[in-house]
């Protein structure tokens, strides 16, 4: 219950006189509150005058704060605001002052609060800030995150934010710069094949190159696309272009997000160049927190371009802080810490713009001698990572001026167990003060876990989506009606990398034994097949088919399905052929019975159709089982699908030329898929399963990644 | 000058809430202009709120007449007294003196069966109603503004409705609600079972946190304050109004206490004797008897959560405590507080348990397919919530068939917990996060934790649009809120 409080105590001057007494203050200036009174208690609340300057003048709009009191107060034209100081507030008795131009200052109060209280004058208070350099300093070192074994000096961030550092390390953030697919994808490499031999066998070619995260170089497996070769004439065929300088190379912009923290220059550097801290830790503290601003408008990625990075240009006055003053930005306005040199940027932290600044990227086409269809994409851009613009149209987005809820709702959600970001409470025998905060209000710290697909705290996948299905016996059999909705997210599902896909997958059994699937939806290409063939031949033939194997017949329709996916394949500007999704159908599954070298026997006749594609014989994967081929299988695929040159779908967005299609399901979106079993006079039943994938089946295997089937949904039904 | 300045130096002329924001000015009709000095009431000891009078003579007829108005409300502490002004319900036919206790409001006692017939005259500067919540009442007898009137001021209105379930259930607005509850309009439905043996006491036990939150502008509806625990309480739990009282008992006796977390947005995490780790004897939850009792250490309270427990009392005295725990899914910081002690009088060795006839009972099977599927989502410092992005009351309705047989799945993907209530229907708690029920179940109102989720089966076989909402009052009426419809009730 939160009720007004009527006043027992005799009332003092109305608000906005100078310093005094009171059983209940008057409120603040700009709200957020509370003095309270209780009849017969100490003086609890003083009011002291206060004057703020701003590099010697007097500047309206400062915020001030008492540490450890909610309350805030803004300071009038003449730099001017009154606030009240609640003694019972536990810690140092400190004001605090903070501009968007400067670092926060504090002043201890103590001896004004007593002085008012004995009467002895008005408890009046300057505080003078000074503005920070807001040019980027490249020669300024960012700082040593730490990690949860190498935390023992306050040179650390970890030293004294400890849970969140902890957060930080098991984030995907933290693995940004060192994650083998990435440096996989960037040098054409297959850090997996480990070895000339398993080189040689996945069809690549071993040879010196660049070590990730190292200064060196040493033997290493190439295949496939990558950035550099992909990216750069001579690279890739003799000269494996990671050895090189990336000075004059076309890196493909992967750095700036990936590598934020390397060292000097922002723009234009190569992922090689990440080492050490820039290598180890990623996406870290102090390159976020040297954000001072986003520019929504630019499309340059990360640190080269969206976020605005400032470094500290003054020099520190003290070694202990390293070279240049420390100068951080955050959400809090009441941190006046000299180690943090903190600059409040509380709105910036709480918005979806932040995420924006790598969460966003539109690209040019990059191939060499490869270029945009203009009519298709008059911006001279592919989308490529949408997350945020996917998040804007949507219910939770900020568009219309509708508040929403940005993406640090879901995957940076209050932590109920600490009371402050540098884990007070842990520190012992310290009283909260100007080194190591104040206790802030429940829900004021949050997570930096970044909870997402690859989170094991939390299965946000598991909530991501909903999966129905509704049976009915119709003349050609069972008939299935599959329905997938994204029913979490406020973005895509999936969202992000555009190697990321879902697929669906129905199967049905009569009286427990597998029904074949003679009809409907089939899962796409890029669901992987273990070989595949013209349907037009004669099947009974099939070199390397095994017995238990599934050969699906898909027919391609020549027609285009329609639908609304994230903009711009939402119906806005292509038509149902431009948005690029072509039907096709399953026309008959087999099972192979039994072989005899190459020829096969199957459980039942074949009817025509365009291709057929050899399928292992298991059934519905598990969670987390190895990823198996299902291109074909009853079922469907959602997915962003880029093509390079040559018109191969499902490519790294560096090779990409063109988008074809972009099925995803916007939030709250549903696709319902059809699909035909042959009948069953016995009990039948149909399951379904909603299944994640981090990357086509066919790129992992080639570099030998892991890949596993993440069960995200799943559902059965009967007739 | 603000309103809170105004109001302060107002003097003790009882005036309305500012939650009106502009002037103060609307007052309401006071129904008790001072209540006189502090001490009329012991010290620290336990009061409850007064029974209401039953004017209908008939034996299975409860019929009371209430009236919600202004007041001030006194919250008496070890430090001093809180005066605050807000809103209450009294019982029109009750005695003057039984005016100490103003939230709760009266309790409304009645047995299983019995026909429970309410008339309220609105004495507020605003519309009002009265939700029984955890009742199973006809749609139109609900309180909720979605498809019905409101009681405007002045006006009154009568609630008539048969009572089918046995066990401790509460009243209180449904519009406004935030605001309403908030200034203290709320109070408690007993429906006892004639046939379980009764306790030497049966008391109800209402905590409300109290804090003084409040900005120029009115009402602060994003005030932290309300989250207690994270800086070990920043508001005052208190007791049907006195904050850690003490009530004395005839040692011997045996105590039924009916407790109804009655606060907007406060979670109660409940121990007995924290020290010694004394399990409580947990007789009931939401909708009457638990399947066996229950000894937990711990058990957590959300807003709108009843638990019964039985006190059976020796000579030693018995205590019940709030452990840190708030909606942020977490400790905090801070110590266990006392919250109520009973100090036994006498020399009475501590008695048996009541010899209750606990209904036992297998948990029901998930059949598997999900009727209606309720995504939690929002954010903290935009204060906007959602369920399945929809904002009430711009929503999309889900439809059951009468008497259908039906599963709601709950999933949670925002950064705080959600109590879960459902109108019109409990509902058996199929599993939570995956994991099936370890005992049956029965709730109306079930806290969704962090990225958590439950799954739900009941019979919808009461007919009406009823509401389906979030119960911290902030986010239901920050949108949290939508709306099910059971057979075609228009």
């Amino acid at each position: 219950m939160t009720l007004v409080l009527l006043l027992l105590l005799a009332c003092p001057a109305p608000p906005g006189g100078g310093g005094g007494v009171d059983g209940d203050s008057a409120g603040p200036a700009d709200g957020g509150g509370d003095s309270a009174a209780e009849t017969g208690s100490a003086v609890r609340v003083v009011d002291l005058p206060v004057v703020v300057t701003l590099d010697g003048a007097p500047v309206e709009g400062a915020v001030l704060a008492q540490g450890g009191n909610p309350a805030r107060w803004t300071t009038d034209a003449t730099g001017r605001a009154v606030v009240s100081i609640d003694r019972d507030v536990g810690g140092e008795l400190s004001l605090t002052a903070s501009h968007p131009d400067a670092r926060i200052a504090a002043e201890d109060v103590e001896g004004e609060v007593d002085d008012v209280l004995r009467g002895e004058g008005d408890g009046a208070v300057d505080l003078a800030l000074a503005s920070f350099d807001a040019s980027d300093n490249p020669a300024y070192l960012f700082q040593d995150p730490g990690d949860p074994s190498h935390r023992d000096t306050t040179a650390q961030c970890a030293h004294c934010h400890i849970t969140i550092d902890d957060d930080w390390f098991g984030s995907a953030h933290a693995a940004a710069a060192r994650n083998p697919w990435v440096h996989d994808l960037y040098a054409g490499a297959a850090a997996a094949r480990a070895d000339e031999a398993a080189c040689d066998a996945a069809g690549g070619t071993w040879r010196t190159g660049r070590t990730p995260g190292g200064t060196g170089d040493g033997e290493r497996c190439y295949v496939g696309a990558g950035a550099l070769p992909d990216l750069n004439v001579d690279c890739g065929d003799d000269v494996a272009c990671d050895t090189l300088p990336a000075a004059g190379l076309e890196t493909g912009d992967c750095a700036a997000c990936h590598a934020p923290g390397i060292d000097g220059a922002l723009a234009d550097r190569g992922l090689h160049e990440a080492v050490g801290l820039a290598y180890d830790y990623g996406v870290h503290c102090d390159v976020c927190h040297k954000v001072a601003s986003v520019d929504t408008d630019s499309s340059a990625p990360g640190v080269e371009g969206r976020l605005g990075i400032v470094r500290p240009s003054e020099p520190s006055s003290s070694a202990v802080f390293g070279d240049f003053a420390p100068l951080t930005f955050g959400p809090y306005d009441d941190v006046p810490n000299p180690r943090m040199g903190s600059v409040a940027r509380p709105e910036l932290f709480a918005s979806a713009d932040l995420c924006s600044g790598c969460h966003e990227y539109e690209q040019p086409v990059r191939v060499v001698g490869a270029s945009i269809d203009a009519e298709r994409w008059p911006e001279g851009r592919l989308p490529v990572h949408s997350t945020f613009s996917e998040w804007r149209a949507g219910p939770y987005g900020d568009a219309d001026g509708h508040a929403g809820a940005p993406c640090q709702s879901c995957h940076m959600p209050a932590d109920g167990d600490v009371g402050n970001s540098a884990d007070l409470g842990n520190i012992q025998g310290l009283e909260p003060g100007v080194a190591t905060g104040w206790y802030r209000a429940a829900g004021a710290v949050r997570r930096h876990a970044w909870f997402g697909p690859r989170s094991d705290e939390v299965d946000m996948l598991g909530l991501a989506a909903r999966l129905d299905v509704d049976v009915s016996v119709a003349q050609a059999g069972l008939e299935v009606h599959a329905t997938v909705q994204n029913v979490g997210p406020g973005h895509a599902l999936p969202t992000g990398e555009p190697l990321r896909h879902l697929l669906l997958l129905v199967e049905a059994t009569c009286d427990g034994a597998p029904l074949a699937a003679v009809g409907g939806d089939v899962v796409a290409d890029y669901g992987g097949a273990l070989d595949e063939r013209d349907a037009a031949g004669d099947l009974s033939v099939w070199p390397g088919a095994e017995v238990g194997d599934r050969i699906v017949v898909v027919r391609r329709t020549g027609t285009w399905r329609s639908y609304r996916g994230p903009a711009p394949f939402d119906g806005s500007r292509f038509s149902d052929e431009e948005q690029g999704l072509a039907e096709e159908e399953l026309v008959g599954e087999a099972r192979v019975l039994a072989v005899d070298g190459e020829r096969v026997t199957l459980d039942r006749a074949l009817p025509s159709g365009d291709v057929a594609r050899r399928l292992p014989g298991d059934g519905l994967p598990t969670d987390g089982q190895a990823a198996r081929p299902r291109a074909g299988a009853p079922g469907f695929s959602f997915a962003r699908v880029l093509v390079d040159t040559d018109g191969s779908g499902m490519v790294p967005h560096h090779a990409a030329v063109d988008v074809q299609s972009d099925n995803r399901l916007m939030p709250r979106s549903a696709w319902t898929s059809r699909h035909t079993f042959a009948g069953c006079s016995g009990e039948a039943r149909v399951d379904a399963v909603l299944v994640y994938r981090s990357a086509p089946l066919e790129l992992a295997a080639e570099r030998g990644w892991t890949l596993t089937e993440r069960v995200i949904a799943s559902a059965w039904g009967t007739p | 000058m603000s309103l809170w300045w105004l109001l302060a130096c107002a003097g003790s002329t009882p005036t309305g809430p500012a939650g009106d924001g502009d002037d103060g000015g609307r007052d309401s009709d006071p129904l008790v202009a001072d209540t006189g000095a502090p001490d009329a009431w012991a010290p620290l000891g336990f009061v409850a709120p007064p029974d209401a009078v039953d004017i209908d003579p008939a034996d299975d007829v409860v019929h009371v007449q209430l009236r919600a108005g202004g007041a001030v409300h006194r919250v008496e502490h070890a430090g001093g007294t809180l005066e605050l002004a807000g809103y209450a319900y009294v019982d029109r036919n009750g005695a003057a003196d039984d005016r100490e206790v103003l939230a709760p409001g009266p309790t409304l006692r009645a047995k299983l069966g019995d026909t429970l017939r309410v008339e309220l005259d609105n004495g507020l500067d605003a519309a009002t109603t009265i939700h029984w919540h955890g009742l199973e009442v006809p749609w139109e007898m609900d309180g909720v503004p979605w498809k019905s009137t409101t009681i405007a001021p002045g006006e009154s209105f009568t609630y008539e409705f048969v009572l089918t379930q046995a066990g401790t259930f509460w009243y209180h607005p449904h519009v406004d609600t935030e605001r309403q509850v908030d200034l203290g309009l709320y109070g408690v439905v007993v429906v006892a079972d004639p046939s379980e043996p009764a306790a030497d006491q049966d008391l109800v036990v209402v905590l409300d946190d109290w804090t003084t939150g409040r900005t120029d502008d009115g009402w602060d509806e994003t005030d932290a304050s309300g989250a207690h625990g994270a800086h070990g309480g920043e508001g005052l739990w208190a007791v049907n109004g006195r904050v850690t009282p003490t009530l004395a008992a005839p040692a011997g006796s045996r105590l039924r206490l009916r407790v109804l977390d009655a606060s907007n947005t406060g979670y109660l995490a409940l121990q007995a004797d924290a020290d010694a780790g004394t399990p409580l004897r947990l007789l009931a939850r939401d909708q009457g008897l638990l399947p066996t009792v229950q000894a937990p250490v711990q058990e957590r309270l959300v807003p709108g959560d009843r638990v019964e427990l039985e006190v059976d009392l020796g000579t030693a005295p018995w205590s019940l405590w709030d452990a840190p725990y708030e909606h942020h899914g977490g400790a905090g910081f801070g110590a266990a507080a006392r919250v109520l002690t009973v100090q036994p009088d006498g020399d009475g060795a501590a008695p048996e348990p009541l010899p209750l006839s606990f209904p036992g009972g297998a948990v029901a099977d998930d059949p598997g397919q999900t009727d209606a599927l309720y995504v939690f989502s929002g954010d903290t410092g935009t204060g906007q919530w959602f369920i399945n992005g929809e904002q009430f009351p711009d929503v999309t309705i889900e439809s059951l068939d009468p008497g259908q047989d039906a599963v709601i799945e709950v999933r949670n993907l925002s950064p705080t917990a959600h109590p879960f209530h459902m109108h019109g229907h409990r509902f058996e708690v199929l599993s939570e996060n995956g994991v099936p029920s370890s005992a049956r179940r029965i709730e109306d109102t079930l806290d969704i934790g962090l990225y958590g989720t439950a799954r739900l089966r009941f019979n919808a076989d009461n007919e009406g649009e009823w509401m389906v909402h979030c119960h911290l009052l902030p986010h239901a009426e920050g949108g949290m809120m939508t709306v099910l419809r059971v057979g075609d009730p228009l």
